[in-house]
């Protein structure tokens, strides 16, 4: 690599390292520890009445939408109108957001899957209700980085429970046409092919929303 | 001269001048909570839902009976109505915060009380007006009726009453965390507290008291909640109850500002005891 290129390429590293450390203190801590003692709480209030695997599964379900809905706190940023005309790229910085995020999804989500894998007996039963924790979380971040990024709303997640509410509503008034929310049974393994249509669409949303536009080529155009 | 002029003025004509902003400003907000991109947008979201629900089964296109209306419009406002205006007061309650316009509105001629005051009443004109509405129709179509809910006859009116009562409450309660907490995450929290609140006063099975699902922010009629707890209190008095909790949020948010504290601390007591009151007799 010559001088020419790798001198405004270091100062591109030096920028992000510098930014590095801001984040995690930009972050809005509370609501992520919140969605946490949320989770437990409920998990602590219902675990005793978890009996029966559609009892474990619904109890996964109440608790991931409530997580979903605060670990998306993590892609929140107040300071984006700032650092967007930096000379650097969101990369390094949206992937600590990721991180936080999935920390806190994973110590919110721990003591209700304990719960559920004491009552779900099937392998396809416990692979299914990751995959309707998986679209919970996927479409809630894509949701909030299409407030940020097309919209330009730094601090999104706010608005996240209305899409956590809108799923809620669709799921339930097409529960007839194309039901999502079924219990484990004969009707399991289609509903979770529809899951998975929604977990693509949310993922071709959340790739969508993290492509950084000053780059062109596909390979590094992610803010990855 | 503007001294001299303003020396005629005496203070109960600014009082009522003030009064009649808060009405004006009560009804500009209450006009915005209804016309609410989150209001139309979910009203919208659930008309094609139930459109593509619908629209496979029909073979006669005729209207829908009295009956199936009344079950349609009874479910939307006791499910939903509640928290798509929760939604939508706490992001008209929460503009200013968030648009950071605060410092431009403390140089406005209304003080924050008077505006926090404006967003109650616009709570009261607009998702109230939509609720009172939408009793009027539930109970214009329940008039004829014979079959809701299986065999029950129609809810009466304060069984009517107490649902328009939840709407408004939400609304206020909107106001009172837009007030209270102003932090991004108020909207989700005053949510998930309102929701699981009411899921877990309502439980009467883990309810330490089994009159205890009686306190619970929403209605008691039982031909919408099939407990044995809903037949034995009475449903004028959680009516009661149900507006003493509205009128508490109410004196919350008032309670915000420093300013005539004491006066509005005296004021809440009073309404403490008119709540605890109904909520006792209601049992």
């Amino acid at each position: 690599m010559t001088d020419t290129v790798a001198a405004p390429l270091a100062g591109i590293g030096r920028v992000q390292r510098g930014l590095t450390p801001y984040t995690p203190r930009l972050t809005r801590w509370p609501m992520l520890l919140a969605g946490i003692a949320g989770s437990w709480l409920v998990v602590w209030w219902r675990a005793g009445d978890v009996t029966t695997p559609d009892g474990a599964v619904w109890l996964m379900r109440s608790v991931s939408a409530l997580a979903a809905v605060a670990v998306v706190f993590a892609l929140d940023d107040p300071s984006i109108d700032t650092t967007r005309s930096l000379p650097a790229s969101r990369g390094v910085l949206m992937r600590l957001r990721f991180v936080m995020g999935a920390v806190a999804l994973a110590v919110a989500l721990a003591p209700a899957t304990v719960v559920a894998l004491m009552h779900l007996d099937t392998g396809s039963t416990v692979l299914g209700v990751m995959l309707e924790v998986c679209v919970l979380v996927v479409l809630t971040a894509s949701a909030a980085l299409v407030l940020q990024r097309q919209f330009g709303i730094s601090e999104p997640a706010q608005f996240m429970v209305l899409m956590v509410v809108g799923f809620a509503m669709a799921a339930q008034l097409l529960g007839q046409r194309w039901p999502l929310l079924v219990p484990p049974g004969p009707q399991w393994a289609a509903a979770h092919w529809r899951w998975a249509g929604v977990l693509v669409v949310g993922l071709l949303v959340l790739v969508w929303q993290l492509r950084d536009p000053a780059s062109r080529p596909l390979r590094r155009s992610l803010a990855w | 001269m503007s001294a001299v002029l303003e020396s005629h003025v005496t203070e109960r004509q600014a009082s009522g001048a003030t009064w009649l902003a808060i009405l004006q400003l009560g009804l500009r907000e209450g006009r915005r909570m209804v016309l609410s991109p989150v209001v139309l947008l979910v009203l919208g979201f659930m008309a094609l839902m139930g459109g593509v629900n619908v629209a496979p089964q029909l073979t006669d296109p005729s209207l829908p009976s009295r009956s199936e209306a009344y079950d349609l419009i009874f479910f939307i406002f006791a499910l939903y109505t509640g928290l798509i205006f929760y939604i939508a007061c706490h992001l008209v309650a929460s503009s200013a915060r968030r648009t950071k316009a605060e410092g431009q509105l403390q140089a406005s001629p209304l003080s924050s009380r008077a505006r926090s005051a404006g967003l109650c009443v616009g709570v009261v004109i607009g998702p109230g007006l939509v609720a009172v509405v939408g009793m009027v129709t539930l109970a214009l179509l329940g008039n004829d009726i014979t079959w809701v809910y299986g065999s029950q006859q129609p809810v009466g009116i304060a069984e009517l009453v107490q649902l328009a009562l939840t709407v408004i409450g939400a609304g206020m309660f909107a106001v009172m965390c837009a007030t209270w907490l102003r932090f991004p995450g108020s909207l989700p929290l005053g949510l998930v507290i309102l929701v699981f609140g009411t899921i877990l006063m309502s439980d009467a099975e883990r309810a330490p008291i089994n009159t205890w699902p009686w306190f619970a922010p929403y209605i008691a009629s039982p031909d919408w909640i099939d407990d044995a707890w809903t037949l034995m209190g009475s449903q004028a008095w959680h009516a009661v109850y149900l507006a003493g909790l509205c009128a508490l949020a109410f004196c919350a948010v008032m309670l915000r500002e420093r300013e005539g504290r004491a006066r509005w601390l005296v004021i809440s007591a009073g309404v403490v005891a008119v709540t605890a009151v109904a909520g006792a007799v209601q049992l």
